[in-house]
This record gives structure tokens, C-alpha cells and sequence, in this order.
């Protein structure tokens, strides 16, 4: 019995009835809006839901986008998680601070903040306007707000990653004779991997719910910038069915990229061990 | 955060199959000397290491849940007010003046597009009353929840919106003009709905591409209309079409460019009592007050037209 395992291993008489009692609770909230949301739709109608237009529009942009977003919290998150992890200097809280704020404030803000930069009239947006680039209203801009909102992510698993490689194994490899670069790529990288995949899957199912700063910064135009959620928004006022359709699969989505997290950082943790 | 480094430590401890919990508790009391916080944890520690069975809790459980309960049942003459988020200002002031007419009473307000509160109502929102922006959500409502028959208490008109930081749209013809970035609200707000009908509307005056054309520069079908509103104010877009009280509450940050009464395309909007309230009363006394001389004052100062 569990329970029975439990009292033993802690060597103290617990009876945990009464936090099952408690958090029983916790878990119905969690779990009744799902259900709520699965029984609200036939499965006929959901597959007309989820083969309409609107919803293969959103669902290969949302694909498209996340795609690129998530590798590119990769090329952008690698050298500073690193950097971070490793290295000591003035000024590394106010970075280490700055690089969670986009997790932290509300979406809206951050995409409003998005268009006082890169906006056609903003820090930087307006010496690209004379170069003839904009950015509002694209696909650009969809990338470039799903990658503002998810690196965070990206950055603190990756950046925990680093920090949990004894240092030790790269100095032995080091004294060894072997390169600084190939120390990196056969002792370092093998050891974080599970953290850096970790990482993507969960920065990748935030760009997926990325909503306020899309919004804000690139507009919701079908085909171009209307991705999954805004879809849902959208739909919600003419097409409930279609609209709890491409919930449900949003849901699915979610739930694959938390199954993913855990089971690949269950195998980093065994092969470790 | 000292707390929450002890609670690892405590965590760590315990979760180590460390035996000795009084230990444990004595070093706390050691670390954590004699302060308020210090007391707490102590006597957590003391409550955990003699934990009473869950039996003994029942009452006190059910006491804090029958209060939860309760609390819910009690506050009956607050009026909930689903309202058009075009009405935000005007109806605000209404309500003032309504808890002034009726003391003890309230209103709670929800602002929104009129599709979405509709959608809320279906999924049983505790609305009263409903003001919707277009008669399409009001007679949905009716069909699925039911209301009272709903009278038009006001109109609103729309206006085109140009930005101050370029001078790309001067008149109702450049919205058509190549390169023009036009934002409309999405084709199912009452907004957008409204806005396409004008734009095909004004196909009279400019043609019978004009509509097209303008639909090829929109860039964006923005969720709300103060979306769009933001959108031109920031210069991210040249011009958009909002209504004349959306760009009365921009307070001078756009242009303004009128359009024609002949052209325009007016939105009524309805207002009923939803079949579902536990006040109907009271909600109907609000829809009294807003067709009143006094409502209908207030609506026209926020540049509403009867």
C-alpha cells in the first residue's frame, strides 16, 4: 500500500486522509473546466470544427510559427543561458531579471511594448520603415511575439541545466587536453540535453498559447496572423462549435507537450542515474 | 524567503527519511529565534509532529465550507449589467446615477463585445440586463435564453480614423489607395459588421471597386473596436473605422474623417431584460432609467444619438 510505504519512509506516523480531503479540492478545479470543455462538443461537429476553414488557417500558421519561434529560442537561448550559468559579473541579476520579465507581465503589455520598439513608428521600427521593412500585421511579427513570451521559458531550463553539470567533468576534460569547444559539445551538451529538449517542448507549447502580445503587436488577420488562439476569440462570436473544436485541440496540444517534458526528462534522470 | 529556505530544508529533511522531526524542530527553534514568524513555524512543527486525525476536523471543515455558501446567497439586490463595451462611459455614469435612485441596491457591470457577453449569457452568466451594440446578438439571446422585448435605446454612428503620424489618409477615398495599412474590426463584432456595410455602401459615391480595394488594404480584423483604435492612435495602421464615440473618447489622438448620414451606416442598439434574472424588477427600473430624459442626456454627452 502507498500509504503504508509512505509512513515507513518518513519514519513518522502520517495520515494523509486529511490532505486528500483538502487538495481533492484543487484538483476538481483543475480538472472540471476540461471536462467541461471535451463533453461540450459532438465528435461529428468537432471534426466539421476542426475542418473548417478558419481552423486549418490558424492551425498550420500556429504549426508554421511555432516552429520557427521555438528554434529560435534556441539559437537566441543557448549562449545566454549559458552565459549565465556559468559566469559571475556585475550586473548578471538585472540580466537574469530582465530575461524573465516577459514572463512575468501581462501578454498585452509585452505586445504593446513589441510596438514601441519594432512598431512602424517606434525605437527601432521606424529606422526599418525608412529601409522598407515593416513588421506589424505579419507573420514576422507573430514569430517575433511568440518568441518574446516563450524564451523565458526556454532560458530557465536550459540556464538549470547548465548549472546542474558538475563542473568537475569539464575541468578533468580539460586537463585531458581536450579542446574547450569539443569539451563543450562531448561532455557538456550530452549531459544538459534533456533539460535543452525540456526546454523547447515548454517554450513551445507557450508560443502555442500565445495570445495578448500576437494581439497587440500583429493583429489577427486569417491565413497571415490569425494563429489558434486568436482563432478561438474570433470564432467564439459566430461559431461556438468551431471555436470549442479548436480548443479541444489546443488542449490536446498541451497535454502532448507536458507528456513530452516529462518522459524526456525521465530518460535524462535514468541515464544519468 | 527565509521561509521558504526552511521549508526546503524541513522538505529535505523529512523527505531524507530523517527520523528524529524533533531534532528538526529544535534546530528551527535554534535558527529561528523568538520572532512572530519564528512562533508559527514552531508551532506548525509541534502540530505536525502531533497530528490530530482527520475525523476531528470534520466540523471546523464544514463550518468554513457552509460560510463559503452562504456568502454567495446573500448580496440579492445587486443588478448585473451586461453591457456593449461602446457603452463603458455612458453607462458608468448611468449606474451612478441608478444606486443614487435605488439605495441599497448595485450594479455590477460587464463590458464587452456583444457577441461574447451573448456567448457568456448562454453559458449562464448571471446577467440581468442586456445592452447589446447590433439587433443580431439581442435576437440570438432571445431565441436561446429569452428577454423581454427589446426596445433601441440609441444609435451610434461610424466615423473613419486617421492617424497624426502620417498624412497617407485625408479623405474617404485614400482608403483605397495602394499601400494604405486600413484596420476594421473583425466581420462578426457588431463594429466590423457594421463597417462593411458601409464600405459597400459607399460604392455609390466611389465605385464599384471601392469596397474591394479597401478590403485588400485591411491588415488586420482587430478582436474589439478600441483594438483598432489603439492600432491607428500608435500609427501601426493608417486609418481604421471605429464609431463616432470611440473616436470622441481618443480625446484628439486621430483624425477624424465624418461620413455622410446617407452613407453611414447607423448601430441600433437594444436593450432588454434577460428572462434568466432574479430581479427582474429592479433590471427593469435600470432600462427605465436609461431611456429616461436623464439616461438619454448622459448617452448624448458621450456623443450617442437617439
Amino acid at each position: 500500500m502507498a500509504r503504508s510505504e509512505r509512513s515507513t519512509s518518513h519514519g513518522i506516523n502520517e495520515n494523509l486522509s486529511g490532505a486528500w480531503l483538502a487538495s481533492l479540492p484543487t484538483f476538481l478545479f483543475i480538472a472540471l473546466p476540461f471536462i467541461g470543455l471535451v463533453l461540450a462538443v459532438h465528435p461529428k461537429e468537432w471534426l466539421n470544427g476542426i475542418r473548417s476553414d478558419t481552423a486549418q488557417q490558424a492551425l498550420w500558421l500556429t504549426l508554421r510559427t511555432t516552429s520557427i519561434s521555438t528554434a529560435l529560442c534556441f539559437c537566441f537561448g543557448m549562449p545566454a543561458a549559458y552565459l549565465l550559468a556559468r559566469t559571475r559579473f556585475w550586473g548578471k541579476e538585472i540580466l537574469d531579471t530582465l530575461t524573465d520579465l516577459p514572463s512575468t507581465i501581462p501578454p498585452v503589455v509585452a505586445g504593446v511594448a513589441l510596438l514601441f520598439a519594432f512598431g512602424r513608428y517606434g525605437l527601432i521600427g521606424k529606422y526599418l520603415t525608412v529601409a522598407g521593412i515593416t513588421i506589424g500585421f505579419t507573420t514576422t511579427a507573430v514569430v517575433m511575439a511568440q518568441t518574446f513570451i516563450a524564451l523565458p521559458y526556454f532560458l530557465k531550463s536550459a540556464r538549470s541545466g547548465f548549472e546542474s553539470v558538475d563542473i568537475k567533468l569539464e575541468h578533468t576534460a580539460r586537463l585531458l587536453g581536450i579542446s574547450r569547444i569539443k569539451t563543450f559539445f562531448s561532455i557538456t551538451l550530452p549531459l544538459v540535453r534533456p533539460a535543452i529538449v525540456a526546454g523547447l517542448v515548454l517554450a513551445w507549447a507557450r508560443a502555442l498559447s500565445e495570445f495578448g502580445a500576437t494581439m497587440m503587436f500583429a493583429g489577427s488577420f486569417p491565413g497571415r496572423t490569425q494563429t489558434l488562439s486568436l482563432a478561438v476569440v474570433s470564432a467564439m462570436d459566430s461559431d461556438t462549435q468551431t471555436a470549442v473544436a479548436i480548443s479541444t485541440l489546443s488542449v490536446i496540444f498541451g497535454v502532448s507537450a507536458l507528456i513530452a517534458a516529462k518522459l524526456i526528462l525521465r530518460a535524462g534522470g535514468e541515464s544519468r542515474a | 524567503m527565509r521561509c521558504a529556505f526552511f521549508q526546503t530544508q524541513m522538505r529535505v529533511k523529512l523527505g531524507q527519511g530523517d527520523t528524529h522531526v524533533l531534532d528538526t524542530i529544535i534546530n528551527y527553534n535554534y535558527e529561528l529565534g523568538s520572532g512572530k514568524l519564528a512562533r508559527r513555524v514552531r508551532s506548525l512543527c509541534e502540530e505536525s509532529a502531533f497530528m490530530t486525525p482527520w475525523k476531528n476536523r470534520i466540523v471546523p471543515i464544514t463550518l468554513v465550507l457552509v460560510s463559503f455558501a452562504l456568502c454567495n446567497g446573500v448580496n440579492a439586490a445587486t443588478l448585473e449589467v451586461y453591457a456593449a463595451a461602446s457603452l463603458t462611459d455612458a453607462f458608468q455614469q448611468i449606474g451612478g446615477q441608478f444606486t443614487r435612485e435605488h439605495p441599497g441596491s448595485k450594479v455590477e457591470f460587464n463590458f464587452g463585445g456583444s457577441q461574447l457577453l451573448r456567448t457568456q449569457i448562454e453559458q449562464g452568466a448571471p446577467a440581468d440586463v442586456f445592452a447589446s451594440a447590433d439587433t443580431v446578438q439581442m435576437n440570438k439571446l432571445r431565441a436561446s435564453v429569452g428577454a423581454t422585448l427589446p426596445k433601441i435605446f440609441t444609435h451610434n454612428t461610424l466615423v473613419v480614423i486617421a492617424t497624426k503620424r502620417n498624412h497617407r489618409v485625408n479623405k474617404i477615398s485614400d482608403l483605397a489607395s495602394t499601400g494604405v495599412k486600413v484596420v476594421l474590426a473583425g466581420p462578426t463584432v457588431p463594429a466590423g459588421h457594421y463597417g462593411n456595410q458601409m464600405l459597400t455602401k459607399l460604392n455609390r459615391v466611389y465605385g464599384p471597386t471601392f469596397s474591394a480595394r479597401v478590403q485588400s488594404n485591411v491588415v488586420s480584423q482587430e478582436i474589439n473596436v478600441r483594438a483598432v483604435l489603439v492600432k491607428v492612435e500608435l500609427g501601426e495602421a493608417d486609418a481604421g473605422i471605429v464609431y463616432v464615440t470611440d473616436a470622441r473618447s481618443a480625446k484628439g489622438t486621430v483624425r477624424q474623417i465624418a461620413i455622410p448620414r446617407s452613407l453611414n451606416v447607423p448601430a441600433e442598439y437594444p436593450i432588454a431584460v434577460v428572462s434568466s434574472s432574479h430581479v427582474p424588477k429592479l433590471a427593469q427600473s435600470f432600462v427605465s432609467l436609461v431611456e429616461s430624459t436623464n439616461g438619454q442626456a448622459i448617452l448624448r454627452h458621450f456623443g450617442f444619438q437617439k
